[in-house]
């Protein structure tokens, strides 16, 4: 199973890199695919158990916003291997929402991809569901 | 009584009021065996749905702001969660069991509820549970 769930704000490190005036309305959004499996015992019960639940998330920004994305360098400079960052997806309910609600936290990378066409970037977010 | 679905997830209960007609229950058994072997079903599933729409407050019966339906997401390890109804819905249950959310729609925001679970509750502690 899977969940999916919807964000307009994105947080590096806990520092705000995209709000709901960049977003595509209604573009972010979240999954966290369950890695699970089920035993069986004698009396017929089932139980599930859950490895893993790993998020995977799209969404689209306006304009370009490549500058985002982990490890990324403007210019022609050379990046070091870039550790994942944390990674927060919030959902706010108004532009001025001083308290969004956390959707999920997890460490994660992101890349991006503009689109000159559409004057957008669509965003992946790839994560971990453990923090090591 | 009101037609309602408590959810625990720990120390976590909140009771939904589902959409009308959008409960779905069953399937999900394991079965072994066939073809020349016997079938057997060895494992009896509890699994469902059912669909809330999301609102911006708590209230009697809805406790579906995103916070609460947030909380009730399975993380990593065993199913824990209980899934009982009330009222129309009151054959409805599940116990042990992986609980996903899913939340869409362009209009009204509404949240698709997934469990997958056992029959019975877990036996006491120390018979082998």
């Amino acid at each position: 199973m899977a969940c999916v769930l919807p964000f307009n704000c994105i947080k590096v490190d806990n520092v705000e890199v995209a709000g709901p005036a960049d977003f595509e309305y209604g573009t972010g959004q979240l999954t966290l695919n369950g890695e699970d499996s089920a035993t069986v015992t004698a009396d017929g019960r089932i139980h599930n158990y859950r490895v893993a639940l790993t998020p995977s998330s799209t969404c689209n920004l306006r304009g370009d916003k490549r500058s985002v994305e982990t490890g990324y360098v403007a210019g022609s400079g050379q990046s070091w291997p870039t550790l994942a960052g944390t990674i927060g997806l919030y959902l706010k309910s108004s532009l001025t929402d001083a308290s969004p609600t956390l959707i999920r936290s997890f460490p994660g990378i992101i890349t991006g991809e503009y689109d000159t066409q559409n004057n957008r970037t669509t965003l992946n977010v790839q994560g971990d569901s453990a923090t090591y | 009584m009101a037609d309602t679905i408590s959810i625990t997830q720990g120390s976590t209960t909140i009771v939904v009021t589902p959409i009308k007609g959008s409960v779905r229950a069953g399937g999900g058994h394991e079965d072994r065996g066939g073809g020349v072997i016997p079938s057997v079903r060895a494992g009896i599933a509890k699994n469902g749905s059912c669909q809330i729409v999301i609102t911006s407050a708590t209230a009697t019966n809805k406790q579906h702001t995103l916070a609460e339906v947030l909380s009730i997401i399975s993380e990593e390890g065993e199913g824990a969660a209980t899934v009982q109804g009330a009222g129309l819905y009151a054959n409805i249950e599940s116990y042990d069991a992986l609980i996903d959310v899913e939340i869409g729609g362009d209009s009204v925001q509404t949240a698709t509820i997934n469990w997958k679970g056992t029959y019975s509750a877990p036996a006491s502690a120390g018979t082998g549970n």
